[in-house]
């Protein structure tokens, strides 16, 4: 006698016997989700978290190759830290209460660092970027910075908050600029504000007490190659409100915040802009905006050489219409009438994010989702999904790619 | 209440259970299985636009139950670590002839590596045909025929003759591939 391999499996899920309580919390779940909706509504917002808006600005210029002919930012007269100035004498040292580490933002699936236990990352590598953008964390277990105290429910939903308030806020000003903003829109993020706000005043009321609020700390980071700074970043960003420059509290204890590194060249004498060339480059970080004598790192990142643009696909393949980074086709099947599935190999930690940035940039195109295992994009006439590779292909991305 | 709260309360109380099991199928364990329903359910009801349609949300689920667990078994040897642990209920004292296939399969579907669990689960519970386990795993139809096929002698080591149907049985090329 033999196993009906399909019956049993049915038999398994579908005909087993009650067990017990509901499998999952699902107030629990709820409220995981209401938050969730809340993040998405507000990184949508005016505010810009800015990761899409952002990053698909440096992704559709991606198909320009990097020049390796691009002169490196150099100025003998530029204090520490500055855009061409020397860090030969600028003490490069690991900082405890103060480093980086890889970003979800552009590297998905990267844990992040902060919410876990232990200390602040040290020096290591952030890995490897294709787009002209790359976001980094910054943590800080410094006191006066805040830090010490583990996040709570209630200082999530406070964070959460703020953030959404700044987001309706920027909207109802969009609206107000003639931006076409629905009530719909502005009804559902009053909403969701509301909710949020009693499910803090809930938790006030009974007796809880959340951490105080993190400082909005200042931190510069450099990138440096041949002891040379040839981009920079800092933190608080120029315009950003305190609502998204204050850092995150992990229920470590610890803090960080998204830093947004262009990896063009900065600016010396107007000039300044360019792709940095393919190469490994140190990257370090010091606090405030003074005169620099200390940094803590160095980190190392790395952009590959520029690859061609993808050859290999059918010639009915819609590359117009579905555009992907330059990388090398690893397999394809299907045809226009039922679709493809395509598997690319792409350098780079943030290539899923690059890849689904070439899609929302098309005009008509509509993200319906975007996380860490794969992006799903309406772009004209095609359905399209990416998702990574898995099982040590980690250059890989998987297209589905179907027709509307 | 909003409509996809009501979606969420319904999909659970009706077909929570089975989602965990279904989970469990991929896992084999239940305490992650439950873990990955509950990602499972924040991701697909926390979207912008979450899930308003009952009779979708399931489907959804168990996609990105699926999509969860391929994700997980990328950075993480979890299943590795405790499968030592979930394979000990071959012997069952005395259980209807169901009870016996149902778990024996269960215990025997533990000790495949995760990809092949996973061909299994969308071939056998979800009746997707090859080409369509290809698209939703990212792999080319001959990897899957071949993991398909694999995974059944596999089973078949240790549950006997196992019948995957006489229509999956063309598609999937069992016979021929071994």
């Amino acid at each position: 006698m033999s196993i009906d391999l399909a019956a049993v499996l049915h038999d398994v899920v579908d005909r087993g016997r009650p067990d017990g309580p509901a499998p999952v919390d699902v107030p629990r779940v709820r409220a995981q989700a209401r938050r969730r909706r809340a993040v998405h509504l507000g990184a949508r917002g005016a505010v810009g978290v800015g990761a899409a808006g952002a990053v698909a600005l440096g992704a559709v210029h991606l198909a320009g190759a990097r020049d390796g002919r691009t002169v490196l930012p150099s100025d003998p007269d530029a204090a520490p830290g500055e855009c061409g100035s020397s860090v030969a004498g600028l003490g490069r040292t690991p900082d405890p209460t103060l480093g980086l580490a890889r970003s979800s933002w552009s590297a998905p699936g990267f844990p992040a660092t902060a919410s876990g236990p232990g200390a602040v990352p040290g020096p290591g590598d952030l890995g490897t970027y294709v787009g002209r953008e790359v976001w980094v964390q910054a943590v800080s277990s410094r006191p006066q910075d805040g830090a010490g105290e583990p996040a709570t429910e209630l200082s999530s939903l406070q964070d959460t908050l703020a953030l959404v308030e700044q987001g309706y806020t920027d909207r109802l000003a969009a609206r107000a600029a003639g931006k076409d903003v629905s009530q719909d829109e502005l009804d559902e993020r009053a909403e969701t504000v509301a909710a949020l706000q009693a499910s803090i005043d809930a938790r006030v009321a009974d007796g809880e007490v959340p951490p105080a609020t993190p400082a909005v700390a200042q931190v510069r980071v450099l990138v440096t190659h041949g002891e040379r700074v040839v981009a920079t970043a800092v933190l608080p960003e120029e315009g950003t409100s305190d609502a998204v420059a204050v850092w995150n509290r992990a229920t470590s204890g610890l803090l960080s915040e998204q830093v947004r590194l262009g990896l063009v060249t900065c600016t010396v004498d107007g000039v300044g802009g360019d792709p940095l060339p393919a190469g490994t480059y140190e990257v370090v970080v010091a606090r405030g905006g003074g005169p620099l004598t200390s940094a803590s790192g160095p980190w190392t990142l790395t952009i590959p050489p520029h690859a061609s643009a993808a050859s290999g696909l059918p010639g009915d393949f819609p590359v117009d219409a579905v555009p992907m980074p330059p990388g090398t086709v690893l397999a394809v099947a299907g045809d226009a009438a039922a679709g493809w599935t395509v598997e690319l190999d792409v350098a780079g930690d943030d290539r899923l994010f690059v890849a689904a940035d070439l899609l929302t940039a098309l005009d008509g195109a509509k993200e319906e989702g975007r996380d860490p295992l794969g992006v799903t994009v309406d772009v004209p006439g095609w359905f399209v999904e990416i998702h990574p590779g898995d099982e040590g292909d980690e250059t890989s991305l998987f297209y589905e790619v179907r027709p509307r | 209440m909003a409509a996809w709260d009501q979606v969420l309360d319904d999909l659970v109380q009706v077909r929570g259970h089975a989602l965990a099991r279904y989970a469990a199928l991929l896992t084999g364990d239940r305490d992650t299985a439950e873990d990955l329903l509950h990602d499972a359910l924040v991701r697909c009801f926390g979207q912008a636009r979450p899930l308003r349609d009952a009779v979708a949300a399931e489907a959804y689920v168990r996609r990105a139950i699926l999509t969860a667990f391929l994700d997980g078994q990328r950075r993480r040897t979890r299943w590795a670590a405790v499968r030592h642990l979930v394979i000990r209920r071959e012997t069952v004292d005395g259980p209807e002839p169901a009870v016996v296939e149902r778990v024996s399969v269960e215990a025997a579907l533990g000790m495949l590596r995760p990809r092949l669990r996973a061909c299994v689960v969308l071939r056998f519970y979800d009746d997707l045909t090859v080409p369509e386990v290809a698209r939703r795993l990212g792999l080319a139809e001959g990897t899957v025929k071949r993991y398909l096929s694999d995974a059944v002698g596999q089973l078949e080591d240790v549950l006997g003759p196992v019948s995957t149907g006489t229509d999956r049985h063309e598609s999937v090329t069992v016979e021929e591939a071994r």
